[in-house]
């Protein structure tokens, strides 16, 4: 098990790296973690009308690369908050197509900076909701299919009893979040690797999600790590 | 021309309120004038207004909280079931998504209906006969012709279904290329929606007519304007007919919060009946609904107004039978005030229509007066 004090201190530093104090995202009360909502409504929505691993990880990339600075910056501060939804992109009707900022053969994304902006979207689709826990995880690489230089990176991810939303809200984070920071480049090619719990971390890990354990608040937990 | 009249119906829950009465009357109405013109099929299906999850679940509540064993309810009233029907959703119970799957299929195969709410339909069917109604649609169960499945692979031929399941989602109804939001019709665990049931009917039996009148509580007129959509893409030609609730004196919100007991059909026939007799009876509560509620807007329910129709359908009775309480309609008068009580996008005759015409012509003429004794009285 990855022991509290580093998981504590890669909570800490990763709010500190969005100019954020502990106060803005957590209280920690009574010996158990309370997340709070960040202040904010710039964000992402994802579009769904099927699910390919592939398809996320480099329609995710091409979004992110198509940001300007000052949207990414933004974005990263409120901890890439993204909305998923399901719907048809290639439906959505002409006077809000505009708004879909990166397209692949089932998913759209879009560019958010206040949620008035995107409202008849979020109004026209639904939420993305599943039953039970996701099934669809493979061992896989893919290509993120941007150019510049290319390494490859591991991405761990325990996905134990997570749903789709769940799943994709973790993966999505990382791979923007390591886009946006640089541990990931466009060009990279990543090696997803799904384990039960995340019992420990590479060494100089450049990046994990760190969130409280929702089995246990007094707790927090590696969801993600990249190496 | 050959139409279909499709009503909603009230799950057997509660006691008949002033929205369910006035409902009643106008579609009864409706479909009695229209019928002696063309032929009209009415399609009402105790399935389809039963497998709603809502009312499976309220059934399941029953069975949880008191017994599925008859004999308890045999003697229960309206109200007694109502005030459950209140706990019910003050609660917010929630039946497993495979009880109501199981529920769901007792109902589909076997015709199989809760005691509580057998007793219910009981009740209302006494109630209905005095209102003079046709009470067989209470009774109706079908099968529905198509499984749900079929029912979405119809609307993906259609074009208008997103389907999710395979990512363990749900499936909608897609009309989002006209604007208009996705909808739900099968849930995340599995669960179809009424919308689902609906469609399971109306798509295998719609393309047999000429046209489809769908009629139903104006509060869920999103819903079947989404039925409609999917019945004109089909090819078949669909009127809506929206009929607004009656607001109750001092009630907010829908008969799930309760405050409707002084209103309901039950202490209403108590109250008038005695007094004025049930000719009198029918005919005043008919205009009170049709020409003075009207299909359409908020207006609150009136008890001394209701008063005042029994006292002037008194009278109207003693003008109405005359001298010639025996004497039957002309077959073709119907025909001959078509144009008059037909609204100008319809196939169908308007009940206020009907009354104002007939009224108008009563004093003058045989004809008028004795089709008026057969539809109203």
């Amino acid at each position: 098990m990855v022991e509290q004090d580093t998981l504590r201190r890669l909570f800490l530093d990763s709010v500190a790296a969005r100019g954020l104090e502990l106060e803005d995202v957590a209280a920690f009360a009574d010996g158990r973690w309370q997340p709070r909502e960040v202040a904010g409504d710039t964000s992402a929505l994802v579009i769904l009308r099927d699910y390919d691993p592939k398809e996320f990880a480099q329609g995710a990339t091409a979004f992110v690369t198509g940001l300007d600075a000052g949207a990414r910056e933004a974005w990263y501060r409120e901890f890439t908050r993204t909305s998923f939804l399901v719907g048809d992109p290639d439906r959505v009707p002409d006077r809000l197509a505009g708004l879909l900022s990166q397209r692949t053969k089932s998913m759209a994304w879009v560019w958010s900076p206040a949620d008035r902006e995107t409202l008849g979207l979020r109004r026209l689709l639904k939420p993305l909701r599943t039953s039970g826990p996701w099934l669809g995880q493979e061992d896989a690489e893919y290509d993120l299919g941007g150019g510049g230089s290319s390494s490859r990176r591991a991405l761990t991810l325990a996905a134990d009893g997570l749903s789709l939303e769940e799943y994709l809200v973790h993966l999505n984070h990382t791979l923007c979040e390591c886009l946006i920071t640089g541990v990931l480049s466009p060009g990279d090619r990543v090696a997803i690797r799904h384990v039960a719990r995340i019992e420990s971390l590479p060494p100089g890990c450049p990046y994990a999600r760190v969130v409280p354990d929702p089995h246990d608040t007094a707790r927090l937990t590696a969801v993600t790590c990249v190496s | 021309m050959k139409l279909l009249f499709y009503p909603t119906h009230p799950t057997a829950t509660k006691p008949l309120t002033p929205s369910h009465v006035k409902m009643f009357l106008w579609f009864d109405l409706l479909v009695d004038a229209t019928s002696r013109v063309i032929p009209v099929t009415t399609l009402a299906n105790r399935v389809t207004c039963d497998v709603t999850a809502q009312n499976l679940g309220f059934w399941h509540y029953l069975d949880t909280s008191f017994t599925d064993d008859p004999a308890l309810y045999a003697d229960k009233d309206e109200l007694w079931v109502a005030e459950q029907y209140v706990r019910y959703h003050a609660e917010r119970f929630a039946a497993p998504p495979p009880v109501l799957e199981e529920l769901r299929s007792r109902v589909e195969h076997d015709f199989w209906i809760h005691p509580a709410s057998a007793r219910i339909l009981e009740l209302w069917s006494e109630q209905c006969r005095l209102l003079g109604v046709d009470e067989r649609s209470l009774h109706t169960w079908t099968p529905l012709p198509l499984t749900v499945d079929e029912a979405l692979e119809a609307l993906a031929d259609l074009d208008v279904l997103l389907d999710v399941r395979g990512l363990g989602g749900g499936a909608y109804l897609d009309l989002t290329p006209e604007g208009i939001a996705l909808r739900q019709l099968v849930s995340e665990q599995g669960v179809p929606n009424y919308v689902v049931h609906v469609l399971r009917e109306l798509l295998a039996v719609g393309p047999g007519y000429d046209r489809v009148v769908l009629a139903f509580d104006a509060e869920i007129r999103h819903d079947f304007d989404l039925v409609a959509s999917v019945l004109r893409r089909a090819g078949v030609e669909t009127v809506t007919l929206p009929v607004d609730r009656v607001r109750l004196p001092g009630v907010t919100g829908t008969t799930r919060a309760g405050g409707f007991e002084p209103y309901i059909l039950a202490r209403i026939i108590e109250r008038f009946l005695p007094t004025y007799g049930l000719e009198a009876f029918r005919l005043g509560i008919r205009m009170y609904y049709v020409l003075h509620v009207g299909r359409r807007g908020g207006c609150e329910f009136d008890l001394a107004m209701l008063e005042r129709f029994m006292r002037k359908a008194a009278a109207a009775v003693r003008r109405l039978n005359g001298g010639e309480p025996g004497v039957a309609a002309p077959g073709d008068l119907l025909r001959e005030l078509w144009p008059q009580i037909v609204p100008r996008d319809g196939a169908f005759v308007d009940p206020n229509r009907l009354l104002q015409t007939l009224f108008k012509q009563a004093p003058e003429s045989a004809a008028a007066r004795a089709l008026a004794r057969e539809l109203l009285l």
